[in-house]
């Protein structure tokens, strides 16, 4: 399989009055062609800023630092001047929001925005332009696009409007997709209608997609490889089945029980990870996760972990992988506080 | 309009749509849109009244010619300071000229300079305000200079311009523009500071727009509502600034119909031709007035989510 972008060992540090802060610290991972690709983990893990900077989308706020590199097909996108980078956003990674609602111009009608994202990347009449966005409109299943083109943002509902930025980063065809959280805003339904969607399109247009997301039902209905981040570090990462069957890491296994299930018993507490994530400005010395982990051993709060493959999929940042080689229990074991 | 030609909703069409059927729709759905503005429009009563007043004072003034029976500047010393007749309708000055004829030209130099102020002191500062709100070294140094314009109280420093410029029409719009940049640039740099931080301005540079695109082609239309409907106050205190700079005697030299010089000239015979401030005066507030009422109207209009 072809690697469509291949991320090595990024760092992503903000000046701040508390001095340089690693928001993303040696991240390194590749999406392939055609794969969907689940990326979790609590809020300020660094799963957002991971992905805005394979777009370089901080580089007008001059407080940023990148190392590390980003492939995309085998070329260097951190090499790329702003205006190479303007060639690459839209045209061959797009990214959809979480926010759909706020993500439209509210001054320029549907068609308008999606045409614009046609016409910015390629040389093609209004009109044939205005026709390929009433196509788009019909393949992200908007009923009578021919109306909707000429409406306003405002006038749809909230996951019409999320049809519609799917629409609007999918204009050009890219390889890639970053969707960031794309289903946080809208009710449940709708999630699962927008899910499908993508779902649909990275199908039927072969394309990558890097879904952002703190919803694990949603990485199991739909990814094939998961990323497991925390505190700007990949934790596990593995295929779908390993992450989801044989979890290592405790952090993930933590994640997953503190989803409710159906099976559980009437008045059982539901368990949470305690503790909360540490600002960027306190990281602990050893594992990042140790002070909130329930195994953790004072090597953990010594010594940084490695990321270590325990099979050919799966790798995972843990002292005491070996100890677990065939996944930790899922409820119970790790239900220490509560 | 949905329901009578029924293709609303249901129709289920091929793709990709035929050109003809992308026109019906977008005639169809402008039809709508104005519709509905208009409807909101009309419901604010006061921003009609503005309306009218705005487009009456703007009528008397461009066929100023055809209506006023007399020359605005020829002075008749037999026919001084005569009542309001069938001849004079608002009766004649202290040098027997016809203040009916004086109060219409008037007009024409009072919409000139609120006109020309608006629109251009609008366009400057829009301007200046995007460049502060794109460069920190810039906004602090245009920022600066509008705080200490700012300091200044604005009638105060159109007359010190006025001294220096010298008395004439277009030193007095000069000075007023001067007057209004100010407001304008810190509008519309406030405005692109918001805009510019918004998702869709993000979503915007993901598809690959470049900055300058973003800023003009995106930035500026968001800002723009509040902009117009700031321009139409000024206008508005440009025509106030105007009379008061002339009723001083440092806006438009002297013989020429403004209503400020109207005014200022009606103020030594008060008490035995008050028909010389009585009419300049109800024009300046009426037209101000109606300028404020329509801004709101354009407001409300100018903002497609309000409803």
């Amino acid at each position: 399989m072809r690697k469509v972008l291949e991320v090595q060992n990024l760092c992503t540090e903000f000046k701040t009055e508390r001095g340089m802060l690693k928001a993303v610290d040696g991240v390194s991972f590749e999406v392939n062609e055609g794969e969907m690709l689940g990326i979790v983990g609590e809020s300020g893990c660094g799963k957002s800023v991971t992905s805005q900077s394979i777009l370089r989308l901080y580089d007008e706020k001059s407080f940023v630092r990148y190392t590390g590199d980003v492939l995309f097909h085998g070329e260097s996108l951190f090499s790329l001047s702003e205006k190479e980078m303007e060639n690459v956003r839209g045209a061959k990674i797009s990214m959809v929001f979480q926010d759909a609602l706020s993500s439209l111009n509210p001054v320029f009608t549907v068609g308008n925005q999606i045409t614009e994202a046609i016409l910015i990347h390629q040389k093609k009449t209004k009109a044939e332009a205005k026709n390929q966005a009433v196509e788009m409109l019909n393949l992200v299943g908007i009923p009578d696009p021919a109306r909707r083109f000429y409406q306003y943002p405002f006038e749809l509902s909230g996951g019409m409007r999320q049809r519609v930025m799917i629409a609007v980063a999918l204009a050009c065809r890219p390889q890639l997709l970053i969707a960031d959280e794309p289903t946080t805003a809208l009710d449940v339904t709708i999630q699962a209608q927008i899910m499908d969607l993508i779902v649909d399109m990275n199908k039927k247009l072969d394309m990558a997609v890097m879904l952002i997301t703190h919803d694990l039902a949603v990485v199991a209905e739909t990814c094939d490889r998961v990323i497991v981040m925390y505190l700007g570090q990949i934790v596990e990462e593995g295929g779908v089945d390993d992450i989801f069957d044989h979890p290592m890491h405790p952090y993930t296994v933590g994640l997953m029980n503190s989803i409710p299930k159906l099976d559980t018993a009437k008045g059982t507490r539901l368990y949470q990870i305690s503790g909360t994530v540490p600002l960027l400005s306190q990281i602990p010395a050893g594992c990042r996760f140790a002070p909130r982990c329930p195994y953790a051993t004072d090597l953990c709060r010594k010594e940084m972990p490695e990321l270590s493959r325990v099979s050919d999929t799966q790798g995972v940042r843990c002292h005491y992988r070996n100890e677990r080689s065939g996944g930790l229990y899922q409820q119970g074991a790790g239900c220490k506080a509560g | 309009m949905l329901n009578t030609n029924g293709t609303g909703a249901e129709g289920a069409m091929t793709y990709p749509a035929a050109q003809n059927d992308l026109n019906l729709q977008r005639k169809k759905l402008a039809h709508e849109q104005a519709e509905i503005r208009l409807k909101k429009f009309t419901r604010n009563r006061a921003s009609v009244f503005g309306l009218a007043v705005v487009t009456l004072v703007v009528l008397l003034a461009v066929f100023a010619p055809v209506i006023a029976m007399h020359d605005p500047l020829t002075m008749n010393t037999a026919d001084r300071l005569q009542g309001i007749s069938a001849q004079h309708w608002f009766g004649t000055d202290n040098m027997g000229r016809d203040v009916f004829s004086r109060v219409l030209y008037g007009a024409r130099i009072s919409l000139t300079v609120g006109f020309t102020v608006g629109i251009t002191s609008g366009l400057l500062g829009l301007i200046i305000g995007l460049y502060a709100s794109t460069n920190q070294v810039a906004d602090n140094i245009l920022m600066r200079i509008c705080d200490g314009l700012k300091a200044i109280p604005s009638t105060l420093l159109a007359i010190t311009m006025m001294a220096v410029l010298g008395a004439d029409i277009k030193n007095v719009i000069i000075s007023l523009i001067v007057v209004n940049i100010p407001n304008m640039a810190r509008l519309a740099r406030s405005q692109a500071l918001v805009v510019r931080e918004q998702t869709y301005i993000e979503a915007m540079r993901c598809l690959g727009s470049s900055r300058k695109r973003i800023l003009w082609a995106h930035v500026v239309p968001n800002i723009l509502s509040p902009m117009i409907v700031q321009m139409t106050f000024v206008f508005a205190s440009a025509i106030i600034t105007e009379a008061a700079l002339s009723f001083l005697g440092a806006g438009v030299p002297a013989p020429a119909p403004s209503w400020g010089n109207i005014l200022k000239e009606g103020k030594d015979v008060i008490y035995t031709a008050w028909w010389m401030i009585l009419f300049p005066g109800i024009f300046t507030a009426l037209t101000v007035l109606g300028l404020n009422l329509l801004g709101d109207g354009v407001r409300d209009l100018m903002d497609p989510r309000n409803s």
